[in-house]
This record gives C-alpha cells, sequence and structure tokens, in this order.
C-alpha cells in the first residue's frame, strides 16, 4: 500500500513539476539549441551513419558481464545462510567466468586498435 | 476496482500501447525508444505480480543491455538498404503461426484454465530477490553453475563473430 502511495505520488510530482516548468519556464528556441546535443562538439554526420563493429563487441561483453553480475544479487542475499556453500559456489561460477575474461583479453578484445 | 488492479490495468494497457507503437514506427531508433519504455513497463507489472527479481533483471539485463544490443544493431546497419527489403512470405508464415500459437494459449488458458495463473496454489514462492537466491543456490546448484558455462560460450562466440582475426 505504502508503495502504491509512493508511486502516485511520485508520479503526480513528477507531472506537475513538468507542467509547472512548461508554463513559467521561458521559451527562447534558437537554431543552435534544436541541435542534437553531442557532447558539446560539432556534430559529425547528419545521420545515423554505418558504425565500427568495435562497438559492438564492447557492448556484447558488456551484456554478458551484466548478465554475470545480476547473478550476483540473490547470492549476496543468502550468502549469511550457506556461507561454505555460497563461496565454494560462487567461487566455481567466477572460475569458469574468468577463462572467458582471460580469453577475452588475450584476444584483445578490450583493445581499441587492431 | 482496488488500487492494485488498476495498477495491473494501467501497465498492461501501457505496455500494450508501447509494442504497437514499437511496430508501427517507421523509423527504427524511435522503435528502439518505444520499446525501452515497453520494457520498463512490463518490469512495472512483474514487479507487481511479486516477482521482484525478474523485475529488476528486466530493467537492467533487457532495459540497460539488450537495447544497446538493438540500438548497435540498428547503427550497424544502412537503414536504407533494409526500408527497400520486401518481406519474405516464409517469414511472415512463421510469425504468424507463433503469433496464433502464443496468443491460443494465453486465450485457453484465461478462459479454461484460470487457476493455472495463480501460482500460490502450485508452491511457487515469491519471486523475491531472496527467494530467488535461495532457490539457486540450494535446488538448483547445477543449473546455476551451467549458466557460467552458458555465459562463457556467449562471450567467446561474441569474440569470435566480431574480430577479423581469429
Amino acid at each position: 500500500m505504502e508503495l502504491f502511495l509512493l508511486f502516485i505520488i511520485v508520479g503526480l510530482l513528477t507531472l506537475g513539476m513538468l507542467f509547472i516548468g512548461a508554463i513559467l519556464g521561458p521559451k527562447k528556441i534558437s537554431k543552435v539549441k534544436l541541435e542534437p546535443f553531442e557532447c558539446g562538439s560539432p556534430l559529425l554526420q547528419k545521420e545515423i551513419g554505418p558504425f565500427s563493429i568495435k562497438y559492438y563487441m564492447v557492448a556484447l561483453l558488456f551484456l554478458i558481464f551484466d548478465i554475470e553480475v545480476a547473478f550476483l544479487f540473490p547470492w549476496a542475499l543468502v550468502f549469511k545462510r550457506i556461507k561454505l556453500t555460497a563461496f565454494i559456489v560462487i567461487l566455481a561460477y567466477f572460475l569458469v567466468l574468468i577463462v572467458g575474461f582471460i580469453y577475452a583479453w588475450k584476444k584483445g578484445a578490450f583493445e581499441w586498435e587492431e | 476496482m482496488s488500487l492494485y488492479s488498476g495498477f495491473i490495468y494501467f501497465f498492461g494497457i501501457l505496455s500494450i500501447f508501447l509494442g504497437i507503437m514499437v511496430i508501427t514506427r517507421k523509423n527504427a531508433i524511435h522503435s528502439a525508444v518505444y520499446l525501452i519504455f515497453c520494457i520498463l513497463s512490463i518490469a512495472g507489472l512483474f514487479f507487481l505480480l511479486q516477482a521482484e527479481f525478474i523485475a529488476g533483471i528486466q530493467i537492467i539485463v533487457y532495459a540497460g543491455g539488450i537495447m544497446v544490443i538493438y540500438v548497435f544493431t540498428i547503427l550497424l546497419i544502412k537503414l536504407e538498404v533494409v526500408k527497400g527489403l520486401k518481406r519474405r512470405w516464409e517469414i511472415k508464415l512463421i510469425t504468424a503461426i507463433v503469433f496464433s500459437a502464443l496468443s491460443g494459449e494465453i486465450l485457453y488458458l484465461l478462459l479454461r484454465k484460470r487457476e493455472a495463473l495463480l501460482p500460490e496454489e502450485y508452491g511457487i514462492a515469491k519471486g523475491t530477490v531472496q527467494a530467488v537466491g535461495s532457490y539457486l543456490l540450494r535446488d538448483y546448484l547445477i543449473p546455476f553453475e551451467v549458466v557460467s558455462l552458458l555465459l562463457l560460450v556467449a562471450m567467446i562466440g561474441a569474440i569470435m563473430l566480431s574480430r577479423k582475426k581469429v
């Protein structure tokens, strides 16, 4: 129940702030303001273009480590109850993944230059 | 209608609306942005169904990780090339079969075997992170270790696929 109240209050607060901002805020639109923001530097290209595949590999590795870490949350919460078993289990889990980590490192997956 | 079911309806209708927006947008990046919000609203549904771990994973892995992959995939392909392609009829047929099978299953469950949708009667605990953890470390130890092997295979596959010299 408190959670729903929290959702409602936060939602209303957000909407209210957006609404008040839209009404009271000054609107001075200029060409520069409407440009897409790219870290403050001038735009490199107008549209979405082809990309280097290296970004994709970084994203894939990020996803894999992301899932790996996601499994740590349930483990961490039951660690206090099943101490030694949990430790051995996570050790084996990480041992397998460290093999992959070393493989990725040796293959130069973390290096940008070919 | 209680507040709880109101929230269920809200997130359900929102996710259906966002899903329709995903498949009707012309611009693939717009679709991806709608898909992020669709995933987040489905996470809200999981949260309301007390599957808190899945809700968290939905946000961390799907909205955070897999969407990055989707966006990179969109960036990697030339969109002008894709625009001209006609969808092949085999793919349409497979889509139709999968869609009708899934929706038929859901309709069957809703209309005939409603009790199958109530997990408490089947002894499934609440999906809090703690419950999932105790399941993983007590009853499903081997699958938990197999997950690491699966991730290892995925990692090696990712490196093999995206590098020219292996």
